[in-house]
């Protein structure tokens, strides 16, 4: 039997099939400092537990807050248990009602929040997620004295903050069915839901919240469309502090005091010779920060007396500028910050970051090099560690020995 | 005449090091600033100062001092004029640096803030413009730094890094604005990790400095944009300015360029960080280059491309059958009770080829009379 067929049509058709996709990446957007990412409520008619879940799961070292309240029996007290791994900020209850305001710093993980309650009564919980805030110790300060009352104005309560840079977030619960509709002193409306099926028996739940920059004591009164027995909170926690800066940490993020990063050695020699060094090591990065509003940054190194330092014993000198004769002819510095890595803290990117480009210091013609630039596109509430930056200078030809030194200074400038 | 031995000598004797040893931080830089009164109407004035003024005309301002670290600070914020760092990027003049432009037209109320830990605090200052400014953009610095890094650090051995940010000043002088961008250069370059790096270089040639957002596509050779990177940086006034995107290999290979898209505010009217007026975008490609695919990709090409050969020579043997079919063979009119095999044995030539030939099908019956295409008797 015959049945071969022509292989060249085969394979016509079958190269015909090869499709090649192409994806972009989208640019993310940059967030303002002390942000709220994402929030969520939910309410249940008689639990023991209510639960309510992120739309998506919440980034690492971003902070949560978690309000669950309930609308008591007015006979038991209930007493409301966190979420797990949450850390109570403020917890107060009696007959009437029961609040609590619960914190913690994600791990990246989080997206279903819940808390438990000693008694099955309406409930409600909201939770937040909010960028730029403090990692460690977020807690700033709370309301010392309870905030209860029957009007149709349910308050917070007053509290008083150590910390210039702070997220206010103010919350109540109220025996009532009705509607928060504002929150005064500049604080803005983030939740207002009720819950129950009984219209005379619902609660009405509301959360705010209010970035301030300086210390003081704050409070903030929500309108309400109906008067009920509400109890009301307020807590403190500390945002990033609004900086833009560079600095020199260690491997665990602390500010190394004296930090080095190591040159070759060389002798003395009659000819010309380079010895090159590292800025930025595994044991000391050069830290990049910025909490600040603005995204657009340079971080540039120039030497700190000028085109006219000279590197010196004390005695003897010779240049990091003059690029005559290959460097060689009085000394040159170049520095190759494309050789080194921008390493982005958790759950930031590199995104709208360069690095800058190979340059050689010259007097007059470039007295400041690049180290990375931050674009309009690059995210904020972020740091940036920089190793691996290339040094290397032209030491000049019969060079005396001794010990030179350079002073230079890295600048960190908002454009 | 000196001897080898003594040169050895000497080398020997001044085994001493020449060279910088060390790089040392002195102090953490961990206070920072902030403009005190930003304008509502333009966003930009959060993180910069931005003012038109007249010659000899002047404004006072505040910068916001901060210090974030756990300690009490002295701060010291000082004036300096801009200087372009290396690749046209925003840079401030040292403080020991003359103060030629904007430097010399800021007045502090003070140098020195003592802050506790948290603090903040306003300090006011004043500009002013001298009669004889030119109209167009001057640009300056507010440095802000402790204050023991305000004096150059004693002498070490190596390098002494101090640390200091700044916030850029921009006063706009009325008069004859221009505004006008150009894209000098863009040069794709492979890089050792196999990626592609794509610079590209502009050129302002106008007396106000531009926010440009610059896009950067890397573009295969039908037009399909592969990858792209962007970012929005400014450009000062009569200067050039260089970025320099990293881009992944193009995985399946072939033959690509960049395009660059430069866009800003071409409007006179609009100032630094208002949108007012409308947009004006220039582009340059770079030349071709080609890239070579790497990965499974590259295996998957080169199997199409093992494909594509075995199938060309394929097509040429059954182009030169055919050719030979037509050309050489002979019209053959079947006799009573011959078969395929037979007329095939007869003229020296596989049944199979008298088939494909005459477009037999099975079960190969022929016909009396049947006209058949056969090569000739000579090739017996």
């Amino acid at each position: 039997m015959i049945t071969r067929q022509s292989l060249g049509s085969r394979l016509g058709v079958g190269l015909l099939m090869l499709v090649l996709i192409f994806s972009i990446a989208p640019t993310p957007r940059a967030a303002a400092v002390a942000q709220m990412i994402q929030t969520k409520s939910a309410t249940t008619d008689g639990g023991t537990s209510v639960s309510a879940t992120f739309t998506a799961v919440a980034k690492t070292n971003h902070l949560l807050i978690a309000v669950c309240a309930s609308r008591n029996n007015g006979l038991t007290t209930t007493n409301i248990t966190g979420p797990s791994g949450f850390t109570s900020a403020k917890s107060e209850a009696n007959a009437t009602s029961s609040e609590a305001i619960f914190y913690k710093v994600s791990v990246g993980t989080e997206q279903a929040i819940s808390c438990t309650l000693s008694t099955s009564v309406r409930c409600g919980i909201h939770i937040y997620e909010y960028s730029g805030m403090a990692t460690t110790s977020p807690l700033d300060a709370v309301n010392t004295t309870t905030s209860t009352g029957t009007s149709i104005s349910p308050a917070s309560g007053s509290v008083t903050t150590t910390n210039a840079n702070d997220l206010l977030f103010a919350t109540i619960v109220t025996n009532a069915n009705t509607s928060i509709s504002a929150w005064n002193s500049s604080f803005t409306l983030r939740n207002n839901f009720v819950n129950g099926s009984t219209t005379t028996s619902r609660a009405t739940y509301s959360g705010a919240d209010r970035a301030v920059s300086a210390t003081g004591t704050y409070s903030s009164v929500a309108t309400a469309g109906a008067s009920g027995a509400w109890r009301g909170q307020i807590a403190a926690f500390k945002a990033l502090p609004i900086t833009l800066s560079s600095d020199v940490v260690d491997g665990s993020g602390v500010s190394v005091a004296s930090p080095s990063a190591g040159m070759t050695s060389a002798s003395s020699s009659f000819s010309c010779q380079a010895v090159t060094g590292t800025l930025g090591t595994a044991t000391q990065k050069v830290r990049i920060n910025n909490t600040t509003s603005n995204p657009a940054w340079t971080v540039s190194i120039a030497a700190t007396s000028g085109p006219s330092a000279l590197w010196t014993t004390g005695s003897t000198t010779y240049d990091f500028n003059d690029p005559s004769g290959s460097g060689c002819t009085n000394g040159q510095l170049t520095i190759d910050p494309s050789a080194g890595t921008l390493t982005p803290a958790a759950g930031c990117a590199n995104t709208g970051l360069t690095l800058g480009s190979s340059a050689g210091f010259s007097s007059g013609v470039t007295d400041s090099i690049t180290l990375a630039t931050g674009s309009a596109s690059a995210t904020i509430n972020c740091y940036w560690d920089l190793t691996g930056v290339s040094l290397s200078q032209q030491v000049p030809a019969e060079r005396a020995a001794g010990a030179y030194s350079l002073n230079l200074t890295i600048t960190t400038t908002a454009n | 005449m000196r001897k080898p031995s003594l040169v050895a000598s000497l080398v020997a004797l001044l085994m001493l090091l020449v060279a910088p040893t060390n790089v040392s931080a002195v102090e953490y830089g961990g206070v920072g600033g902030a403009p005190a009164h930003p304008q509502a109407s333009n966003p930009r004035t959060k993180s910069i100062f931005i003012y038109t003024l007249k010659p000899g005309q002047s404004t006072t301002d505040g910068i916001k001092l901060y210090n974030n670290t756990e300690k009490q600070r002295t701060i010291a914020v000082y004036a300096v004029d801009s200087i372009l760092a290396s690749g046209g990027a925003f840079s401030c003049a040292q403080a020991a640096d003359p103060k030629l432009d904007v430097g010399s037209w800021l007045q502090l109320d003070s140098t020195q803030v003592t802050l506790e830990p948290g603090a903040n605090k306003i300090v006011p200052f004043t500009v002013m413009t001298p009669s004889t400014a030119s109209a167009g953009e001057h640009d300056g610095c507010i440095a802000i730094q402790d204050a023991s890094m305000t004096e150059t650090p004693s002498s070490q051995n190596g390098v002494t890094l101090g640390f200091r940010s700044a916030i850029r000043v921009v006063v706009t002088i009325p008069g004859k604005i221009v505004k006008q961008l150009s894209l000098t250069s863009v040069n794709v370059a492979g890089q050792k990790d196999g990626g592609y790096k794509v610079t590209s270089v502009a050129r302002n040639n106008g007396n106000v400095s531009l926010d440009t957002n610059v896009q950067v596509k890397l573009v295969g050779l039908f037009g399909n944009t592969v990858a792209q990177n962007e970012g929005t940086y400014p450009i000062l006034a009569r200067s050039s300015a260089q970025w320099s995107f990293d881009f992944k290999n193009p995985s399946w290979g072939g033959w690509y360029h960049a395009t660059t898209t430069a866009t800003y505010n071409s409007d006179p009217a609009s100032g630094l960080g208002e949108s007012k007026g409308g947009k004006r975008a220039v582009e340059l490609n770079s030349a071709v280059v080609f890239v070579a695919p790497s990965g499974i990709p590259a295996i998957i090409e080169l199997a199409i491309l093992l494909l594509l050969i075995f199938a060309l020579v394929i097509a040429v043997i059954k182009w030169r059958q055919n050719r030979d079919v037509k050309h050489h063979w002979r019209d053959y009119t079947v006799k009573d009770h011959e078969t395929l095999n037979h007329i095939a044995h007869a003229h020296n030539v596989s049944w199979k080829s008298v088939a494909k030939a005459n477009k037999l099908k099975p079960p190969y019956h022929l016909e009396k009379g049947q006209k058949l295409r056969l090569p000739p008797k000579s090739e017996k």
